[in-house]
């Protein structure tokens, strides 16, 4: 790459770091988008270009500093990486392994610079800056990896990686490579290699942040879209969606049962307490039953206080484990009563649990069944499961 | 002292950046599915850009049939792809017609050009189109975007790196007169080193705005499915809530404002003889009716289930009654067809004002809904202030 100038080189970067520190302020300020996470990347890019150098502008400063800046400098801005990933990933971790991992960091750099090596404070950055890398590709593995295909998940984890391998071959070179060290000593510019090398990883680590967050503007899309928004169930249109993908699997054997859900008086809540009352119970009831359900069953909002549970089973017409199910989901709201100022309010619901037939692609079947028991357990006292014991194989 | 190692570093920055947001872009098109076409047009502009940039950075080292027409029409389709693509996210439409004509034009016209040994004329064609073609993007992108096409958050100063652009191009087109013989972006001149830096900014700024742009439209969808209920797309309740709350703080000040509360009567013996899908449908049918009777300043809302409510401000009682009877005749008018049969539809409308007493909206809407409850029990189908 002999073509290439390098101070040039490291001025386009500059202009790359300016320009994301920009964008990540506007979609902070003007946009409201991921604010936090963009103010951190912002002060990131921003210690970026403070400490990647510009060719001979250090070159008359003492050693000591043009030593200590991009050292420092590289540590601080893989900190501020690392935690703008983590809050846009929305992870719940204390930040204790960061301070951790980047305060030995900083007492190794000071530590090297204090006794006048040149090998120890590049070995100490160089090491946590690795570190902290891993910790990236681990947390954005841990973040998206269940939610995205493999694909995605490895072009998003990649810079990261690749970060991390960068500071491996760095260490490998300081340890085995003799005199190496001395190169930042002696105001050296790095090869055009080098510089290209970090110029492309600091551009694609941006890329792949941007593309976690519009990951997220999409997810929360999907989740207006799919969910009731007050209480986070399945909004009618996407359980009925789901209730005629699970009609198609019925034909090929995968059978599932469905239990339709009345949260009892829940009028009597509303004129007694006041609408917040009512949504209030409303929430409280999607909670605990969703703590109640497996990840493949589906809970739907039908309209008002009316829900629906899509249950699949192991095989086809196991009847008693839905009812068990439903069982469970009426005790767990019957022992948790809600407390609503100072009051608490029982709530009790009325399931009914039928199966769906077959040849019914939209489930209206077995819905109407499921509304049936219902009834009757209404009928016959609330607070109570009724199950259909009537098996039709084929829709009337 | 500039060197020729400089413009190249630039030049293949500019390649980089462009190869980069090609792919970005692309992602965004076939991954995301964000406006797709946009999108895909920005990736083909970007990608047509870095190549045509290519061929120019190997003059010299590659057969000059490749590096020199090929890349020549490539930058000009570049120029054309981005006019298309910006208007095309604003507005949702991808004129390509005229991007292509003009290409297809210029393209005949760089092989007519005699070659007089530096390609001065040559690049002045290009040049110029590029300025031309940006410029008109420019135009039509500040057009659009001062329309309001894409919500009222777009600020035409969006549509500013075009005009940049085009000012760019023009000024290196100029400067083909004033110095001719210096048509190699990887010369080491003062101007070629200004154009360059000039360029990579201007491609980052004009990526980074047109991502602004689709970022407008993804928040833009997310206010949307929080204010508006999905079925009807009508103001869900807390949206209308927030209206009425509004208009409320203004009765202090001396604009009223009058309610009329709407509910469809017998749906829910629609509901069970037809199905919850014919329920939905008598909905949309009634909602999409009533529209047109709706000023711009009117707020359209869905309270729950089949009661919906519209907000008139500076509308008093006599007004408000003679909207909703237009309302009331109109639901009457039209019957739902479901599955070859008719199914008659009308509506019972309740009509309060709001008057200086009152302490908060609720006691106003409480008075239109106990005048729905009378139009109600005198038979529905009627309305009652």
């Amino acid at each position: 790459m002999e073509f290439l100038d390098v101070p040039t080189v490291l001025k386009v970067s500059a202009l790359f770091n300016l320009m994301a520190a920009l964008a990540w302020l506007t979609l902070a300020q003007t946009f409201r988008i991921a604010p936090r996470a963009g103010r951190l990347m912002a002060a990131g890019h921003f210690v970026r270009i403070a400490s990647q150098g510009c060719g001979d502008c250090m070159a008359g400063w003492p050693a000591l500093l043009r030593q200590a800046i991009p050292e420092f400098g590289l540590l601080a801005c893989t900190v501020l990486l690392l935690m703008a990933l983590r809050r846009m990933l929305r992870s719940r971790q204390r930040p204790r392994d960061i301070s951790w991992i980047g305060g030995l960091g900083a007492i190794g750099i000071a530590a090297g610079l204090s006794s006048g090596s040149g090998l120890a404070p590049q070995l100490a950055s160089t090491a946590s800056a690795t570190l902290l890398a891993l910790l990236a590709v681990r947390e954005v593995v841990r973040g998206i990896g269940r939610e995205l295909s493999p694909a995605i998940t490895a072009c998003t984890t990649l810079p990261f990686a690749a970060m991390a391998a960068m500071g491996l071959a760095h260490a490998g070179e300081l340890l085995f490579v003799p005199g190496w060290s001395d190169h930042i000593l002696r105001g050296e510019l790095p090869t055009p290699e080098r510089a290209v090398l970090w110029f492309v990883v600091t551009a694609a680590i941006t890329l792949s942040l941007i593309a976690l967050m519009i990951w997220r503007l999409i997810t929360r899309i999907q989740h207006l879209t799919y969910r009731d928004p007050l209480t986070g169930a399945l909004n009618r249109r996407a359980f009925e969606q789901a209730l005629a993908e699970a009609q198609a699997q019925l034909q090929r054997g995968h059978g599932f049962a469905l239990a339709m859900i009345d949260i009892d008086h829940f009028k009597r809540i509303n004129d007694e307490h006041g609408h917040p009352a009512g949504d209030a119970a409303l929430q409280h009831c999607v909670r605990i039953w969703q703590a109640g359900l497996r990840e493949v069953d589906r809970l739907g909002r039908i309209g008002g206080e009316e829900f629906c549970a899509l249950l699949p089973l192991a095989s086809a017409g196991d009847l008693d484990t839905a009812a068990t199910v439903a069982e469970r989901l009426r005790t767990s709201l019957a022992s948790q009563p809600l407390r609503w100022k100072d009051v608490e309010l029982k709530l009790s619901a009325s399931v009914g649990v039928a199966l769906p037939v077959t040849g019914d692609p939209q489930g209206e079947v077995g819905l109407a069944r499921a509304d049936a028991e219902l009834y009757r357990a209404k009928a016959e006292g609330r607070n109570r499961v009724c199950v259909a014991t009537h098996l039709g194989l084929s829709a009337a | 002292m500039i060197t020729p190692a400089q413009t190249q570093t630039l030049l293949a920055a500019i390649i980089f950046v462009a190869g980069l947001a090609a792919l970005v872009w692309l992602a965004l098109a076939l991954i995301a599915r964000i406006a797709p076409r946009a999108s895909l047009a920005m990736a083909c502009a970007n990608a047509a850009a870095a190549l045509s940039l290519t061929l120019h950075a190997l003059r010299g080292v590659l057969p000059d049939a490749l590096a020199y027409w090929p890349g020549d029409v490539l930058a000009i389709a570049s120029f054309a792809l981005l006019g298309a693509a910006v208007p095309g996210i604003v507005t949702r439409e991808l004129a390509w017609k005229p991007g292509a004509a003009v290409v297809a034009a210029s393209a005949l016209l760089l092989l007519a050009l005699p070659d007089d040994g530096d390609q001065r004329w040559q690049a002045r064609v290009i040049d110029l189109t590029g300025a031309g073609l940006t410029l008109a993007a420019g135009l039509s992108a500040w057009r659009a975007l001062g329309n309001g096409a894409n919500g009222r958050r777009a600020p035409a100063p969006l549509a500013l790196p075009l005009f940049l652009i085009a000012a760019l191009m023009a000024a290196r087109g100029l400067q083909t007169f004033i110095h001719p013989g210096r048509l190699d972006m990887r010369a080491p001149t003062e101007f070629n080193l200004a154009f360059l830096w000039t360029a990579l900014v201007l491609t980052l700024l004009q990526n980074a705005t047109l991502a602004f742009l689709v970022m407008m439209r993804l928040i833009n969808r997310i206010e949307r499915l929080l204010q508006r209920d999905p079925l009807t797309d009508t103001l869900n309740r807390r949206a209308f809530d927030q209206a009425l709350c509004n208009a409320h703080a203004w009765l202090r000040r001396g604009r009223g404002y009058a309610l009329v509360m709407i509910d469809m009567d017998r749906f829910k013996q629609l509901n069970d003889s037809l199905g919850h899908a014919a329920g939905d449908a008598a909905l949309r049918q009634m909602v999409k009716e009533l529209q047109p009777c709706l000023r711009e300043v009117d707020r359209f809302g869905r309270l729950g289930g089949e009661e919906f409510c519209v907000l008139l401000p500076d509308t008093d009682i006599a007004g408000a009654a003679l909207v909703a009877e237009r309302m009331r005749a109109l639901v009457d008018a039209t019957p739902l067809r479901w599955l070859e049969q008719d199914w008659p539809l009308s509506a019972s409308l309740g009509v309060a004002e709001a008057e200086r007493v009152d302490e908060s909206a609720d006691s106003v809407l409480a008075r239109a809904d106990a005048a729905l409850y009378r139009a109600k029990s005198q038979g529905r189908n009627v309305v009652q202030a």
